[in-house]
């Protein structure tokens, strides 16, 4: 044993300082990069469970479906979801691109509705957490014509999910 | 996937049968994807692109998308991977799926489901996937 530590040491000595430094960079490199995956937030979100088996709706599938809904919205031209899983609550936020700067603050409240009712309607899922509406750009038709404004009113969150409205 | 053979039960009275009747897990994921392909809703059958990829190259294309294991007590277990219609009732789509897949497997082999989890991997607009292979969505 004492032999083998001797030997590391001079395998030590005869390496430059700047390889130890490099392979220390690269340890502490996967150590994070394990980390991370361990860490990794789950890509499923059991819908429901029961005697006859359990249905899970991947993440991929929710970032479709909540896609899908905006681009049903006259006044969107893209959206880019993204669907973050705390423990049970589904937190949702979505970049969009509307063709117009007008209707802008109803366009979004309007969005966060369809979101929120789908979630629960679709999948029955109660635990709906932030739904943050962002809009990133607007249709090249309209970019001289979109107005200076404060960027804060350009997001918009959803504290509280809006309430499903009477059908 | 699992290719061990299962043995279909006869009942108690054993000795006035003939032989045993095998069913190979590889026929059960076929009646699986059969009876979840004519669910309304339901627009395809597969797996991730990972999973596509593995059970193209080893040949197992009836395997992709379902996974066929049994319990303890020799049931079912089914795990179904599908690709949804935009609109539908994804959970009361997936209840339905999974009873009519309980009772088509159950009725084909004469051997009890335990469970079948739907896992929903993707949604799609009915159209978009019109052209695609029905069972290749990626």
């Amino acid at each position: 044993m004492p032999e083998l530590v001797q030997q590391a040491s001079e395998l030590l000595d005869e390496l430059h300082p700047y390889t130890i430094v490099g392979i220390f960079a690269v340890f502490v490199l996967i150590i994070i990069g394990l980390g991370r995956l361990v860490n990794k937030p789950p890509s499923r979100l059991t819908a429901f469970s029961s005697e006859t088996g359990s249905v899970l709706v991947s993440r991929k599938a929710l970032q479709e479906l909540i896609r899908q809904a905006c681009l049903r919205d006259d006044f969107v031209e893209a959206a880019r979801p993204a669907v973050k899983i705390n423990g049970s609550k589904i937190n949702t936020s979505v970049d969009l691109r509307l063709t117009s700067p007008t209707n802008l603050k109803k366009t979004s409240e309007r969005l966060q509705m369809r979101i929120s009712e789908l979630l629960q309607k679709s999948l029955n899922f109660d635990q709906i957490g932030n739904i943050e509406i962002m809009v990133t750009s607007f249709g090249k038709s309209d970019v001289d014509d979109i107005p200076i404004a404060d960027p804060a009113s350009s997001t918009l969150q959803s504290k509280d999910p809006p309430p499903t409205p009477e059908r | 996937m699992d290719s061990q053979e299962s043995t279909i039960e006869t009942g108690d009275d054993q000795e006035g049968s003939l032989g045993q009747i095998k069913v190979n897990h590889t026929v059960v994921s076929t009646i699986v994807k059969m009876a979840a392909i004519n669910v309304s809703g339901v627009l395809a059958i597969g797996g991730n692109f990972v999973e596509n990829f593995i059970a193209q190259i080893s040949s197992k294309e009836s395997d992709k998308g379902v996974r066929v294991s049994e319990d303890e007590a020799g049931n079912y277990q089914i795990e179904i991977r599908v690709l949804m219609e935009y609109g539908v009732e994804l959970a009361k789509t997936a209840e339905t799926l999974q009873m009519i897949v309980a009772k088509q497997v159950t009725n084909m082999t004469g051997k009890p489901v335990a469970n079948v989890d739907v896992i929903i991997e993707g949604v799609k607009m009915a159209d978009d996937i019109g052209n695609e292979d029905p069972e290749n969505p990626e």
